[in-house]
């Protein structure tokens, strides 16, 4: 068989090889195409599990901005979510019993952390905050002006249930630490009334039936006819508006989705901005986020189920990328911080030395695991080590990772430094190699009579292997979680942590030692910012 | 007194023999070819005598060898990796013969004004390390408009692109050399006889190249196959997305897992020797002459 | 005709400047000269692959300068034949009509009818690789000639032949010349091919043309 035709009217070869090529490609490109829906699907779980819509405990007074957010996504995405209003602890004690429901926005976080201990919801997503004031008809025609005006004879009170509405468990609190409660409440008894939200407060006002009420600012915001009153007691109490996403939803990762929905800064946030909430400064909207895992090679082992069950779960991807810490590190100075062009938002370094170099770039980092330095030598100890001392004996051959290149070979560098054996081990030293992984393979094969490597390097051929390990607090190297400045993805960054925290087998199980606090199930963890270094327990202890 | 009475002498040959330079060449590429095999060898057997994870029974010593090999392509993801391993490398591939065979066709022929400095700039990607292609590729794409990058960096585009930016240089170097080596004069003949430039090219010249186009495609091939530097830095390695057998490889080695990172070598070199084959097989077949 | 007018042509190293010769329609011109003197060039030139830096060149009745090789109707015999590689005799031959689109029925006759001009009747399907140095000039040949070009030109076509081929393949052209009527530049070193076959003689001499008729070749 020829290419060029023996037939008369041959054709020609080059538009033969061209057509050929063109559909080859096309061929080509269409199982590229499918390939990656089909790797899709398998990273982010199954795809479509949204139908039949979503049931949302919602918090009484945020009914503007909700009725706004509800019918905005039922549009886009077309999911009917049904709203029920209700005071927080009503919604709470409801949803604990139904057994049924999705998604759960409390008008204080204090509902949603107890309803996290209680098991009743997973993920937790910061809104917006919104404070306490005095409301009062337009023109304040009593001239109430503070807490001790509300006991006045000739004012009457709304208040909300104390156990019904967040506005009445907030407001007891903060008049109980002003120690005036128990006379605001008989008060109120007596010539006032407790309701069970906090637009009905509002509307007592309104209407007149009450002088005064405490509501929330925003809800304050939202009724044209009433005035808001600040004062000092009211401004201590802050609240967290939060939305939480029930652990007995059929649909999770749909629930997920629209709970991200209503707290995207460009989308639900900007509806509570407009009706008088605070809004937190949310991640970016996305129907099916990307964002970017930069990690040490030597902790894929562990992240891998972690992420591929964050991603199920979330219906997100999450793209990795492994790489000697070294080459991470530079790979980020030269993105300047532009997600778009690849910059990490999530970065989980081999030590934490690798992070000290970048830090101006990411939030302060948590550590999460370690894994112990140790010496590695042939099963049976041939050579007697018991110390790194013994590595500086005549005759041994040592070989340790280079100091520019891996991390194992800068933190190598400093132990030996710190124990004053640098010089004398040196001239043992018969290679350094560019990697942790090859450290291990030269003792196996004989290249090396020791090697300072990493714990978790000899799990795979333990039998072959003698490890001995060193007395030093600095023979480890940990592992920090941080999420990058520029991250428009911060609220997922910290779910991601959040998996992280509850998946300490997942690092076991790899040889790696856990550093996070072993009881997960406290309340205020895994939510709100991961500012500051949460190590809990003698980190020298596995 | 005629020749013909005369006795004949028969002529002792005082040359030496023919064997040592033979002998010579032979062990030469034995020991070549047998380094090669013995590297396979010694893989296998690294993976022979370890405990078996899929396979139990009586036969399990016996099948230790390929017991890792079971395991690594019983994983959803390591099937995904080869899937997409052997579709980018055939598209790699296919790309680069499509820039070669201008680009060598046009330095082959064409003395130009900057003819040496293409040549160098086109052998840069060899030399490059490969860890700065790649990122020298994600700064280039920061000055790309954001649809092209949401589009590439990190996706599957990225990985034949990174794969492409090596592959092809070497079916550039190919092609070139196939040019050189086809008589200018068949072309113009072509040409003098009703010929436009398009018809000499494709139905004179590119026939006489079709063992450089196969093994430029082949060269090209393998090379993108073998390559996971620059992925790592502009695709990344997500799985189930734009992992690779190269980068999975590399990530096996680096958490120490040796013995999966043989069994997917092994993968590998079977995959590539199969296309490898088939590609010689039926390449030669058509340009018999 | 072939007619070439002040033609001036750089080689590299040298030139050819102010080449003018004629050689009159269906007549056998052969130019001789020393080997590297420029005589390949100058037939690219005329057949259009070399860029002339002035002159004009005239084949048939056309004023062909400007024109590309496909639009002179010249037919080409490259030294040593240059067949193409990966085509049987049978396609060489048809090429040129192939690529004119002509009808099979008429690529067929006209195959044959070059196949017994030439007497290459039992080579059609070979392919070049495996044909003496005769049957490849024949071949060469009839490749070009199979459009029917008002003008052939032949490098050096009998220089890798033995006597006896030689021989018969100065026939085979004087034959050929005088059926098919073409104007024929012959190129060559050998004094003895022009005597034989020329009508008209010239010769490249530093650079210029000159007449040699009238001289025994």
């Amino acid at each position: 068989m020829q290419i060029s035709s023996s037939r008369q009217g041959s054709t020609n070869t080059f538009f033969l090889l061209v057509g050929g090529a063109v559909v080859l490609l096309i061929v080509l490109t269409l199982l590229l195409a499918g390939l990656n829906r089909r790797g899709r699907t398998a990273l982010t779980g199954a795809s479509d599990v949204e139908s039949g819509g979503l049931f949302f405990y919602c918090a009484a007074g945020m009914q503007p901005p909700i009725e706004k957010i509800v019918a905005e996504y039922g549009d886009q995405y077309d999911i009917p979510v049904r709203v029920q209003y209700g005071g927080s602890a009503t919604l709470l004690s409801q949803l604990e019993v139904s057994g049924t429901g999705d998604v759960y926005l409390a008008a204080d976080d204090g509902y949603t952390d107890l309803a996290y201990e209680k098991g009743l919801v997973e993920e937790r997503i910061p809104v917006a905050s919104m404070c306490p004031v005095i409301a009062v008809q337009k023109g304040n025609p009593k001239g109430i002006r503070s807490i001790q005006d509300l006991l006045r004879k000739d004012v009457r009170v709304a208040l909300g249930n104390p156990d019904q509405a967040a506005i009445g468990k907030k407001t007891r609190k903060l008049l109980e630490d002003a120690g005036c409660w128990e006379a605001i409440e008989e008060h109120v008894t007596k010539k006032g009334v407790f309701k069970p939200t906090v637009p009905e407060v509002a509307n007592d006002v309104k209407l007149g039936s009450v002088d005064a009420g405490i509501v929330w600012n925003a809800t304050a915001a939202q009724y044209a006819e009433l005035e808001a009153v600040r004062t000092e007691e009211l401004d201590r109490g802050a609240a967290q508006i939060t939305i939480a996403v029930l652990q007995r939803s059929k649909t999770p990762t749909a629930a997920l989705k629209f709970a991200r929905f209503l707290a995207a800064r460009d989308r639900g946030l900007e509806y509570f901005a407009e009706t008088g909430y605070e809004p937190v400064d949310g991640d970016v909207w996305e129907e099916t986020p990307e964002i970017t895992f930069f990690a040490g090679s030597v902790n894929r082992r562990a992240l891998e189920p972690i992420i591929k069950r964050f991603q199920e779960r979330e219906g997100v991807i999450v793209n990795t990328v492994y790489n000697g810490c070294g080459i991470l590190t530079a790979q980020m100075r030269t993105l300047r911080e532009n997600q778009d062009s690849g910059f990490p938002d999530v970065y989980m370094a081999c030590d934490v030395y690798y992070l000290e170099t970048v830090q101006d770039l990411f939030r302060e980092g948590v550590n999460v695991s370690n894994t112990d330095i140790v010496i590695v030598t042939q099963a049976g100890n041939p050579k007697g080590i018991k110390s790194l001392e013994d590595l500086a004996k005549p005759g041994m051959r040592v070989a340790v990772g280079q100091p520019d290149q891996c991390t194992i070979g800068v933190l190598s560098r400093r132990l030996l430094e710190s124990e004053g054996l640098s010089e004398k081990i040196r001239p043992n030293i018969v290679t350094e190699t560019a990697t942790s992984a090859l450290l291990v393979p030269q003792v196996t094969t004989g290249a090396a009579d020791a090697v300072l490597a990493y714990a978790t390097d000899t799990l795979a051929e333990s039998e072959k292997l003698q490890v001995v390990p060193i007395d030093s607090p600095l023979a480890a190297a940990i592992q920090p979680f941080s999420i990058a400045r520029s991250s428009d993805f911060k609220y997922l960054g910290e779910r991601l942590f959040a998996t992280i925290e509850r998946s300490p087998d997942a690092f076991t199980s790899a040889g790696f030692k856990w550093r996070l606090s072993s009881t997960v199930t406290e309340g205020s963890k895994g939510k709100g910012s991961v500012e500051s270094e949460e190590e809990t327990g003698d980190p020298e202890q596995p | 007194m005629s020749e013909a009475t005369q006795e004949i002498r028969t002529g002792r040959s005082r040359a030496g023999s023919d064997v040592p330079f033979y002998v010579i060449l032979s062990v030469i590429s034995g020991t070549y070819v047998l380094l090669i095999v013995a590297l396979l060898v010694a893989d296998v057997m690294y993976m022979a005598g370890t405990p078996t994870k899929i396979i139990s029974s009586e036969w399990a010593p016996l099948l230790s060898v390929v017991d890792p090999i079971l395991a690594a392509l019983a994983k959803p993801e390591i099937r995904y990796s080869i899937q997409l391993s052997l579709i980018s490398c055939t598209t790699t591939a296919i790309l680069s013969l499509i820039i070669a065979v201008p680009i060598g066709y046009l330095l082959s022929r064409h003395q130009f004004f900057g003819r040496n400095l293409i040549d160098a700039i086109l052998d840069i990607p060899i030399v490059l390390p490969p860890l700065v292609v790649g990122l020298s590729l994600l700064i280039l794409f920061q000055y790309v408009p954001q649809v092209l990058r949401e589009a590439v960096v990190y996706q599957i585009p990225a990985v034949i692109l990174a794969q492409l930016m090596v592959a092809c240089a070497f079916a550039v170097r190919t092609m070139r050399a196939t040019f050189d080596q086809i008589d200018v004069r068949h072309e113009q003949v072509a040409l003098t006889l009703g010929c436009s430039r398009f018809q000499a090219f494709g139905m004179v010249v590119l026939p006489e190249a079709r063992r450089g186009l196969l093994t430029a495609g082949t060269l090209a091939w393998a090379r993108a196959l073998g390559e996971f530097g620059p992925l790592l830095i502009f695709a990344g390695a997500t799985r189930n997305k734009t992992e690779v057998l190269s980068t999975t490889v590399f990530l096996e080695l680096s958490i120490g897992d040796l013995e999966a990172a043989v069994a997917v070598s092994l993968i590998m070199v079977a995959a590539a020797v199969i296309v490898l084959i088939v590609a010689r097989v039926w390449g030669t077949r058509s340009l018999t002459l | 005709m072939i007619r070439v007018d002040h033609l001036t042509l750089r080689l590299g190293s040298f030139s050819l400047r102010d080449v003018s010769f004629d050689i009159p329609s269906g007549k056998y011109g052969v130019l001789m000269g020393k080997t590297g003197c420029g005589k390949t060039s100058l037939l690219e030139a005329i057949a259009g692959l070399k860029p002339i830096e002035s002159g004009r060149i005239i084949l048939g009745q056309t004023d062909v300068t400007e024109l590309k090789p496909a639009e002179r109707n010249i037919g080409l015999v490259p030294q040593d034949g240059a067949l193409f590689s990966t085509m049987t005799v049978r396609d060489q031959l048809a090429f040129a009509l192939i690529v004119r689109r002509a009808r099979r029925d008429l690529i067929g006759r006209r195959v044959s009818e070059l196949a017994e001009m030439l007497e290459i009747g039992d080579l059609l399907d070979r392919y070049p690789a495996g044909l003496s140095g005769g049957e490849q000039q024949r071949v060469a040949l009839g490749r070009a000639l199979a459009f029917r070009p008002t003008t052939l030109c032949l490098d050096e076509p009998l220089s890798a032949l033995d006597d006896s081929t030689r021989c018969q393949i100065m026939e085979l052209l004087k034959r050929v010349q005088r059926e098919t009527g073409v104007s024929v530049l012959h190129i060559t070193h050998n004094r003895s091919e022009a005597g034989e076959l020329a009508d008209v003689r010239l010769e490249l001499v530093d650079g210029k043309v000159e007449s040699r008729n009238g001289k025994d070749g």
